[in-house]
């Protein structure tokens, strides 16, 4: 019924171009924080947007009632009309090859199939493995979410795209206390077909709940910069915060400076860097094989062998840029545009084994895990869960509160190794861009070796 | 669809909340000095909180019509929720509009861009390799409380936010300067000045100048100081105190930070973008002091954890991440309106001038990562500037600053002048030691 209603109403000859996505999807959620329950929801969503170009202007309206779809087109028309004469340049879409198809994921095991009575308990009983390791341990807070979808997408140039979307996400804190300071660690998980991905895990639970307590007896260390190894969480995190937001086309489209600085065939690393974006890996949280509109997911490598190769677009920034659209273009519900956003952003496997990249650092941090990322463009931070002092090529003592961070174009130009064990591990949360957070992205490395970054510690 | 809702959850042997929401928002954005979009709809559904056999229940659906469905699905999530021992609003009835104001809602596309356009010009003119953004939204939101045991509460209310500012893109040196507001009000709206802050900041940042590791003074800009709040929201957040995760849980009556340091709620605030009459629970909202001279007086409460600390509820608000945005998905929990700091005594240049060797800061860029529960404000130095001998000398960049709330507020120096940022309303806070990590 709603396949019918939207390609209707998109037939439409009056306008440049006219989209239509409706969503329909039901969410779950669980938080423990302590020895309880914080929150326990179910609950439903049905709602879409309108978005036109009449002479280059963009309006757009969103709406609960599906009632209401053919008066929010009409008002989104009235709306580019009224802005017609106050933009200078107009948009140009990257032509793309229209689809028609209803796809749906290879889904192992589906959130349904478990009940929300298994997922409490699951997680309650990890909650109980936290809270055994030790009288040390204060608190959790474990948060979990899964949302399934049905996204409908309809365009006038005869693009029909439906979609079923499924999304599962948990990060689980514990927090340690030694009634002075508090330490916390995490185990997470994510998926995009497979709830069993929550299932067996156990005795990392149990694991990390040790390294938050060992975390309170651990030293801090003076900041300054130093070599750093980092792995492949953290890899994947900085290559995230600090490159993959530089590459999205609305940063650069319009930004004359930064279109200097992000110039094709520019150098921003050694011979073995690649970086990568792509959305066709099934399972991982970044999985999207259409974006939000309507394009087919490419493979893009932002650099290839050190030398910057591509960026992420939407239709309107690569149109703008006289680039390919890459199905970049995502919304993080029907309430937004789709403007482009990171899919599974990687740093691809290199050749060094773990042990040659450590084996000549005289002094350095080995930093592990990540409690997140942020960038501004050229700074970025990040926080990892819990480092060691790398000393004469070996791994020693494990310190505590440091932060890394560091300017993104010297840092990538200090990748000095890139190891040969590359992971992918999704957990729970999302990225970030303006008012839409949490997009469901992943990112993956392998190991790493930063020459000289700047670490954050006792002053 | 008051009768239909009392009568489905009494039927069924249990008590019940019921929220209806309404937001109609209309934004409009300038990018790197151009006009970019118009965002605009309305958003809204129902939230039902159930207590059956004494454990709560939750759900909500976009579809206002669907109360019977959403009813039900509470009562299936109740069967595996946390028991509680707390009882919704009881009895009494508000229909408020005091933090309405029409102009807001009557606020048209037009007004926006002409806005816009004005601020975008006025920072293209003061410098040309700026490249300036705008953002302004308005919303207004209507929020409905029901509850079984006979409380009927209605509020309306509008906010208008903007954001304003630029960057300036040079090989290797990124520099992003902006300013933000929200107000329920637009006698608080004051675009002009905000873009006198920015230019201000600019030509501050002009020179880029570093400063060695090391302990040095530092002051926080009212747009900083609700960094330092994070991690006090908290430890004042009743839920964390009730479950033992606050490092203040058992210190109601004792000193912890500086004598100069007095924070409160003040969710009646005139102008304030977080000032409502009812909160998300339908209890009727009061000023709250929480820090009295550095001695904790009181705690963010909600229904739940305000009857475990006798306190009453209040501050529950149903916030999605930190953003003051009323969500309909997220279940609510105790968490500031308007953030106020007490003014102090000094003017703000006075403060600056006792500054030998000390850093200004405005932005810091990852806090939220960092041990917020432990108190640690741990970040790097977006925008920051180096003042010696009283003066500003420069932008440092590259640097990291850390501190920790229970250890480094024990000597703070607010300034007399004070400012809004977003849910905030601070003075400019002289913190004498500070860890500063760089070159």
């Amino acid at each position: 019924m709603i396949e019918d209603l939207i390609r209707n109403i998109v037939k439409r000859g009056d306008v440049d171009y006219l989209e239509i996505r409706v969503e329909k999807g039901e969410k779950t959620g669980v938080e423990i924080k302590g020895r309880s329950l914080e929150t326990l929801k179910r609950g439903r969503f049905l709602g879409g947007n309108a978005r036109v170009l009449v002479g280059g202007v963009w309006g757009f309206v969103y709406f609960n009632s599906l009632d209401e779809i053919k008066r929010k087109v009409e008002d989104a028309i009235s709306q580019a009309k009224t802005l017609k004469g106050l933009v200078k340049d107009k948009t140009i879409l990257a032509p793309v090859d229209t689809v028609e198809v209803k796809f749906k994921p290879k889904v192992i095991k589906h959130p349904n199939d478990v009940s929300l009575e298994e997922k409490v308990k699951t997680l309650m009983k990890y909650n109980e493995i936290f809270f055994s390791a030790g009288n040390e341990i204060v608190g959790t807070f474990i948060r979990y979410n899964d949302t399934v979808k049905k996204v409908y997408f309809a365009n006038s140039e005869g693009t029909y795209v439906e979609q079923d979307v499924i999304d599962i996400g948990s990060t689980m804190m514990v927090i340690a206390s030694n009634g002075k300071e508090t330490q916390r660690s995490k185990v997470g998980f994510g998926s995009s077909n497979d709830i069993s991905v929550m299932f067996g895990l156990e005795e990392e639970v149990k694991e990390k709940a040790k390294l938050a307590i060992e975390l309170l007896n651990a030293k801090e260390i003076k900041g300054g910069n130093f070599p750093v190894v980092i792995d492949q969480e953290l890899g994947g995190v900085f290559i995230h915060e600090a490159f993959g937001h530089l590459s999205e086309g609305d940063n650069i489209y319009e930004n004359e400076n930064l279109k200097r600085i992000m110039k094709i065939g520019r150098v921003f690393g050694s011979e073995g860097l690649n970086v990568f974006d792509t959305g066709d890996m099934e399972g991982k949280r970044g999985f999207v094989m259409y974006d939000s509109e309507g394009v087919k997911t490419k493979k893009v490598y932002l650099i290839k062998n050190g030398v910057l190769y591509g960026r992420l677009h939407s239709r309107e920034t690569a149109g703008k840029m006289n680039e390919e659209a890459t199905g970049n273009g995502r919304a993080i519900s029907y309430n937004f545009p789709p403007i482009p956003r990171m899919r599974i952003t990687c740093i691809e496997n290199g050749k060094v084994d773990f042990s040659d990249l450590i084996k000549d650092v005289k002094f350095g941090v080995y930093a592990k895990g990540a409690f997140g990322g942020q960038t501004n463009g050229e700074l970025f931070t990040f926080v990892p869960e819990v480092s060691y002092i790398i000393r004469d090529g070996k791994i020693s003592e494990m310190v505590k509160n440091i932060s890394l961070s560091g300017n993104v174009f010297t840092t990538l130009k200090n990748i000095v190794g890139i190891g040969n064990d590359f992971e992918i591990h999704d957990s729970g949360g999302g990225c970030g861009k303006g008012n839409q957070y949490p997009l469901p992205v992943s990112h993956g490395s392998p190991h790493i070796l930063i020459s000289n970054a700047l670490v954050g510690g006792k002053g | 669809m008051r009768e239909k809702f009392v009568k489905l959850v009494e039927q069924s042997g249990a008590s019940g909340e019921l929220l209806i929401l309404n937001i109609d928002k209309l934004s409009l954005s300038f990018e790197n000095g151009k006009f970019k979009n118009i965002e605009e709809g309305k958003n809204g559904g129902i939230a039902v909180r159930v207590i059956k056999d004494g454990k709560l229940g939750f759900s909500f659906s976009t579809d206002a019509e669907d109360v019977e469905s959403v009813v039900d699905e509470s009562l299936t999530v109740s069967k595996f929720g946390d028991k509680v021992d707390f009882q919704f609003v009881e009895g009494g009835s508000a229909d408020e509009k005091n933090f309405y104001d029409e102009r807001i809602e009557k606020e048209e596309r037009e007004k926006f861009i002409e806005e816009g356009e004005k601020v975008i010009e006025e920072l293209k003119a003061f410098k040309k390799e700026i490249e300036p953004f705008f953002y302004m939204e308005r919303d207004i939101i209507t929020k409905e409380i029901i509850t079984t045991d006979g409380f009927e509460g209605r509020i309306k209310k509008t906010v208008i936010t903007f954001a304003l500012g630029g960057q300036i893109m040079r090989e290797g040196d990124f520099l992003t300067i902006y300013d933000s507001k929200s107000f329920s009000s637009m006698d608080l709206v004051n675009i002009e000045s905000s873009v006198e802050k920015v230019k201000e900041q600019f030509i501050n940042a002009e020179n880029t100048t570093t400063i060695e590791t090391g302990t040095y003074p530092v002051i926080f800009t009212p747009k900083a100081t609700s960094l330092l709040l994070l991690p006090l929201s908290l430890a004042l957040n009743g839920r964390y105190v009730v479950k033992g995760l606050s490092l203040l849980k058992d210190k109601i009556g004792e000193k912890i930070f500086s004598e100069s340091l007095s924070i409160y709620d003040k969710p009646l605030l005139v102008g304030g973008a977080g000032s409502m009459e009812i909160d998300d629970e339908g209890s009727i909202t009061r000023e709250k002091v929480l820090i009295d001279k550095g001695v904790v007086r009181s705690f963010l409460t909600d229904l739940d954890s305000g009857k475990k600390l006798s306190l009453g509820g209040g501050n529950a608000l149903k916030k999605k991440g930190l953003t003051g945005e009323i969500d309909l998905e997220t279940m609510p929990s105790p968490s500031f309106t308007n953030a106020v700091i007490e003014e102090g005594k000094e003017d703000y240049t006075n403060l600056l001038r006792s500054v030998k060797k000390g850093l200004i800061v405005d932005s810091l860029m990852g806090v939220m990562m960092g041990n917020v529960l432990g108190g640690e404000v741990n970040g790097n130095i977006e925008l920051g500037f180096l003042v010696e001998n009283g003066e500003i000398v420069g932008r440092v960049k590259n640097m990291a600053l850390k501190l920790n709330i229970f250890r480094d507020l024990t000597e703070v120096y607010p300034s007399k002048e004070r400012e809004w940022h977003n849910l905030t309303l601070s003075p400019y806070l002289l913190i004498p030691k500070v860890s500063v990590s760089g070159k």
